[in-house]
């Protein structure tokens, strides 16, 4: 007998429909539903998605309307499918979703935060809009990449090879984004090139960063307010030595990759306690064999310490890979096919299709424990 | 506007049924993912075939059971003789 697990499946009965574009009225429409299955029960709530996007802040007021806790602090999962299309704001609420899914006709579609006007700007408008535009996209990307992380992690484990060699250390990243990009058409498959030179510049730049700070006295001491400026410091240090040949200046482009590289080096060290956690979880398929049988004979306790020193490494520059991924994502016009969504990481599953998702290993272990019990 | 909470929770958040798949597959299938789904695979298929050549084995002997009807025809019969 197959096992369900509610959990990883849409449920109609506990269903919600976000059709057209994302407006206030499409939030007000909502509220009363979710409000009403939200009271009925802490089950997952399914939220049928066909939409061309529309406003990022009120697709999160809705995604945050459904997760947030009661009063007995109770949540529900989100479990988000798009049976049309999910363009824009739409794509990214499909991908937040805490299991989202792809019916096989589908449309996924990305692009940057956009913002229409009717009035004339003036220099400082146009400054203060690029600027929030900016800040809008960096936030999306973060947010995707979150979601996005433990997905790509059961995808690229996946990629018998290219995932072997990666096992033997990080270098092994390059080797196993080009298996990755096989299962893309080939303008797709650009963005995961765009994305590996990117993160190898992340890389370098958190890495020159490390370095600077490094020659400091107890950095690890320092405040926010002393630690910051020093960071900056280091950034500029390092753009200015890449840039010595070019015509290169904070005044033009230069402040603006500052800014930049200053961001998602602040971001990776909120990120830290976060990464930690999947490390502890999925740190250990990404051992090599010889470094899986020494895991084994060791106890809990020093399992952690073993996966910091023999698998950190590894998630560190695949979560750069993400992040670079991810706001790329946000940069251009991108169409996925349920599939390329899929392998990015964007949705955990695709109805119909043969390719392995959360819910079916989940659920296959639950079906051989429950015919296992049987008499 | 984005909620903190809500954030942090979807950041630290981690699946304690995927984790268990990660170990089971680590532990018994030395990290090869494929491995694990193609054997839990085929071990389903078994069980659903066993499951399903007992039902047949149920229904065949429930075949062989005189039907209702004709044993309340012989009780009647018996009964008005």
């Amino acid at each position: 007998m197959s096992v369900h697990d509610k959990d990883y499946r849409e449920n109609f009965a506990r269903s919600l429909f976000l059709t057209g574009k994302i407006t206030q009225e499409t939030a007000h429409a909502l509220s009363p539903g979710i409000k009403e299955l939200r009271a009925a029960s802490g089950d997952p709530i399914t939220l049928y998605i066909d939409s061309p996007g529309g406003s990022s802040a009120v697709a999160e007021g809705i995604r945050f309307l459904i997760k947030a806790p009661d009063q007995d602090g109770r949540r529900c999962r989100l479990i988000t499918v798009v049976i049309g299309t999910a363009a824009s704001a739409a794509a990214d609420l499909l991908a937040l979703g805490d299991y989202a899914i792809a019916e096989p006709q589908a449309d996924i579609l990305y692009h940057g935060s956009r913002q229409a006007f009717e009035q004339v700007l003036t220099f400082e408008g146009v400054t203060s809009v690029a600027a929030n535009l900016q800040e809008a996209n960096e936030r999306l990307a973060l947010r995707l990449a979150r979601s996005s992380f433990r997905r790509i992690i059961w995808r690229v484990v996946q990629l018998k090879d290219a995932i072997e060699k990666f096992r033997d250390g990080p270098e092994g990243l390059e080797e196993l984004v080009e298996a990755l990009t096989a299962k893309f058409t080939a303008q797709n498959a650009m963005l995961l090139r765009e994305a590996i030179t990117k993160q190898k510049s992340l890389q370098e730049v958190k890495t020159a960063a490390d370095n600077y700070l490094k020659r400091r006295k107890n950095v690890a001491q320092w405040p926010n307010k002393q630690l910051e400026p020093e960071l900056v410091r280091a950034i500029v240090d390092y753009r200015s030595r890449l840039h010595k040949e070019d015509d290169w200046l904070l005044s033009r482009t230069g402040m603006r990759e500052v800014a930049s590289d200053f961001n998602l080096i602040h971001d990776y060290a909120s990120q830290t306690k976060d990464l930690d956690a999947q490390l502890e979880v999925y740190g250990s398929l990404f051992l090599t064999q010889a470094q899986s049988a020494e895991f084994k004979s060791k106890s809990d306790e020093e399992h952690k310490v073993y996966l910091e020193s023999h698998a950190a490494d590894k998630l560190e520059v695949l979560w750069y890979f993400v992040v670079s991924l991810c706001r790329l994502l946000q940069t251009k016009d991108y169409q996925l096919t349920p599939e390329e969504a899929y392998w990015l990481g964007v949705v955990d599953e695709v109805t119909g299709s043969d390719l392995q998702s959360d819910r079916e290993m989940i659920e296959m272990i639950l079906s051989t424990e429950s015919a296992t019990r049987k008499p | 506007m984005l909620d903190k909470n809500l954030e942090e929770e979807q950041a630290l958040g981690v699946d304690e049924r995927l984790a268990r798949v990660a170990r089971i597959i680590v532990e018994q299938y030395d990290g090869d993912v494929k491995a694990f789904v193609e054997s839990m695979r085929y071990r389903i298929e078994v069980n659903r075939k066993a499951e399903a050549a007992s039902d047949d084995g149920d229904e065949a002997a429930f075949r062989k059971c005189p039907s209702t009807t004709k044993i309340i025809g012989r009780i009647s019969r018996a009964h008005c003789s």
